[in-house]
C-alpha cells in the first residue's frame, strides 16, 4: 500500500470508526495539524462530532479531494462541485447548524464557508416572523417595542 | 468671569464604544453568529433587527456616545456627573475613536464588502460633533486606491478651522498622495481634497495615530533609508507646511500626548496598577533641535492606598503643571478617574456619575479624553 493510499479512522461520539484515506482527513485541519504535530496513531477520536453529521462531513470532504485530483476539464468539475455543494448543503435547520459546529471545530474551511453563506441566504428575504418561526426564536418584544423597533426600521419592508 | 468661563469650559469627555455581544438564541458560537449577519444586506440587516431584542442588540448600529462632565475643581471632590451630551450610530462596526480635536471626534468604522467570495474591509473616518451632533463622513480621497488610506484630524487655532489631512500608506514604500480637506469651507474649498506635497520621504509606520497640538499635527513615521527608525512628522494645519522631529528612540510604541502644549510619549498600552512605582514619558522640549527630555516621575506613597487593586489604567492626559489623569479603557460601575499630582504628591479619585449606568457586565470600550471644548460651527 502506497503512502498516499495510508488509512485513518476518526471515531465519532459515539465510538463509530470511519475509514478514510489520509488525503480525505488532511480536509480536516485539525487532524492535519495532529498528523503534522507526529500524531502517529491510525485513529483520531472526534469526540464532539456524532456519527451522523462526521459521515456528511466525510461525505463532503472525500467528493472535493476526489475533484480535486480530476486532471483536465476543470471547468466541468467546478460546475459539478457547485452542483453537489448546493445539494449537500439543502438540508434541515438543525443539521445545518450541526454541520457548521462540526465544520468549525474540525476547521473544514469550505463547509464552514457554505453553511454560514446557506443560513444568510435562508433569512436574507424573510420577514421576522418567518425568521422566528425558522430558527424557533421567541419574540421578546412587547406589541408596542416592537411598534417601534417597526418604524425605525421601516424603510426596509417597503419593497 | 473670563476664568470662570474658561474653568467651565475645560471638560472631561468619555465616550463609550459599543462593542459588547450577546446570546443570540442561534445555536451557534457568537463568532459563527456575527460571520453569518456579515454575510446580510443592509435591508435585511434592518429587518432582522425586528426579529428579537438580542437580534436587535446584535444587530444594532454601532454606537457611540459622548458625555461631558466638569473638570473637578478641588481636591475633595470626588464625584461628577456626566451629562449625555449625544450618541452617534453607525452601519458599520466602530474600529476606534482616534482623535478628539477642538470639540471634533474622528471615529473610524470598517465597512465589509466581498469580492469573489473574499473579505475584505475599508476603512471609513467619520467626524462627529457631540455638541451639534452632527456627523460627517469624510469623501474619498481622490485617488484610485481602495485600502491603506490615512485620514488625520487637525485643527488651526487662529482661523478656527479643522482640517483633514489624508495620505495613501504603502505597505513598503513612502506615504504618497498628501491631501488636505478643510471642514466647514465654502465656495471652492467646500469639502473638496487638495493635493499637497509632503517633502519629507517618509512611509507609513502603520501607526494610526496622531496628535493635534496648538495647530501642529505630529503622527509617527518610519525614515526611508532602510533603517526602520521612526521619526515624528509635524504637520503645520495653518501653513500646511511639512517638517520633523528625530525621535527620542529608534523605533517607538508609544502614546502621543498633549503635555501642557507639548508634544510627549509615553509607552502604548502600559498600564498602571495600584503598585506601580514609576510614570516614564519622553517630552519634546524643543522641536528645532529635536531635543528631548525623559522625565521619571515616582508615584506618590499615597497611589498605592487610593487606587482600587482591581484597576488597571492609562495615562489619558496631562492637565495642569505635572498633574497626570488616568482611568480605565473599558466601562465599570462606578467609573473612576484618577487626577496624580506630583508636585504636591496627591492622588484623587473621582466617580464620574452616568458613565457607570453603561454596567460592568456589558464591556464598552471607554476613551476619556480632557479639555473637550464645545464647538457649535456646522460641517
Amino acid at each position: 500500500m502506497s503512502e498516499s493510499n495510508k488509512k485513518i479512522s476518526l471515531i465519532s461520539s459515539e465510538g463509530e470508526a470511519f475509514e478514510v484515506s489520509e488525503a480525505v482527513a488532511r480536509e480536516f485541519e485539525i487532524v492535519a495539524h495532529m498528523l503534522e504535530d507526529g500524531c502517529s496513531g491510525s485513529s483520531i477520536p472526534i469526540t464532539t462530532v456524532d456519527s451522523n453529521i462526521l459521515g456528511k462531513v466525510i461525505e463532503y470532504c472525500t467528493k472535493h479531494v476526489e475533484v480535486g485530483n480530476v486532471e483536465g476539464n476543470s471547468e466541468k468539475a467546478e460546475k459539478d462541485l457547485e452542483e453537489f455543494d448546493k445539494r449537500f448543503i439543502a438540508v434541515e435547520m438543525n443539521t445545518l447548524f450541526s454541520l457548521i459546529l462540526a465544520a468549525n471545530y474540525l476547521n473544514v474551511k469550505g463547509l464552514l464557508n457554505i453553511g454560514c453563506q446557506k443560513v444568510a441566504d435562508t433569512i436574507k428575504d424573510m420577514k421576522p416572523e418567518e425568521v422566528r418561526s425558522i430558527f424557533n426564536i421567541e419574540n421578546d418584544y412587547t406589541p408596542a417595542e416592537e411598534e417601534v423597533v417597526r418604524k425605525e426600521n421601516e424603510w426596509a419592508f417597503q419593497p | 468671569m473670563e476664568s470662570l468661563r474658561q474653568r467651565k469650559d475645560r471638560k472631561t469627555s468619555s465616550s463609550l464604544v459599543y462593542t459588547d455581544q450577546q446570546h443570540s438564541s442561534l445555536p451557534l458560537p457568537i463568532e459563527l453568529v456575527i460571520d453569518i449577519f456579515s454575510r446580510l444586506s443592509l435591508k435585511s440587516i434592518a429587518i432582522c433587527r425586528c426579529v428579537s431584542k438580542p437580534w436587535a442588540f446584535l444587530l444594532g448600529r454601532n454606537k457611540v456616545f459622548f458625555l461631558s462632565s466638569p473638570q473637578p475643581q478641588s481636591p475633595d471632590e470626588i464625584s461628577v456627573a456626566a451629562d449625555h451630551l449625544m450618541s452617534f450610530s453607525f452601519d458599520h462596526p466602530v474600529i476606534d475613536i482616534s482623535a478628539s480635536v477642538s470639540g471634533f471626534f474622528c471615529v473610524r468604522v470598517g465597512v465589509d464588502g466581498f469580492v469573489k467570495g473574499r473579505k475584505f474591509t475599508v476603512e471609513e473616518s467619520v467626524i462627529c460633533n457631540p455638541s451639534t451632533g452632527q456627523s460627517f463622513t469624510i469623501p474619498t480621497l481622490k485617488t484610485r486606491k481602495r485600502v491603506g488610506i490615512i485620514r488625520f484630524l487637525g485643527y488651526d487655532p487662529v482661523e478656527k478651522l479643522h482640517k483633514v489631512l489624508g495620505m495613501i500608506s504603502h505597505r513598503y514604500g513612502r506615504t504618497m498622495e498628501h491631501q488636505v480637506l478643510t471642514l466647514g469651507g465654502t465656495g471652492t474649498e467646500k469639502v473638496t481634497w487638495r493635493m499637497t506635497e509632503c517633502g519629507i520621504p517618509c512611509k507609513s509606520s502603520l501607526q494610526r495615530q496622531s496628535i493635534c497640538i496648538n495647530g501642529v499635527l505630529y503622527y509617527i513615521e518610519t525614515v526611508t533609508d532602510g533603517s526602520g527608525d521612526h521619526m515624528i512628522v509635524c504637520f503645520d494645519v495653518r501653513s500646511e507646511k511639512y517638517s520633523f522631529v528625530k525621535s527620542p528612540k529608534r523605533q517607538l510604541c508609544h502614546q502621543l500626548l498633549d503635555c501642557n502644549g507639548k508634544l510627549a510619549l509615553v509607552p502604548r498600552g502600559r498600564s498602571y496598577y495600584f503598585n506601580s512605582e514609576t510614570v516614564k514619558m519622553w517630552v519634546l522640549e524643543d522641536p528645532e533641535r529635536h531635543e528631548w527630555c525623559k522625565r521619571v516621575y515616582r508615584l506618590p506613597p499615597m497611589w498605592e492606598d487610593v487606587v482600587d487593586p482591581q484597576e488597571w489604567l492609562e495615562i489619558v492626559g496631562v492637565t495642569g503643571q505635572n498633574e497626570f489623569v488616568m482611568s480605565r479603557t473599558y466601562s465599570a460601575d462606578p467609573f473612576h478617574v484618577y487626577y496624580c499630582n506630583f508636585n504636591k504628591e496627591t492622588v484623587t479619585r473621582v466617580v464620574i456619575q452616568g458613565v457607570g449606568a453603561f454596567g460592568s457586565e456589558r464591556r464598552y470600550s471607554c476613551h476619556t479624553y480632557l479639555n473637550h471644548v464645545e464647538d457649535v460651527k456646522l460641517m
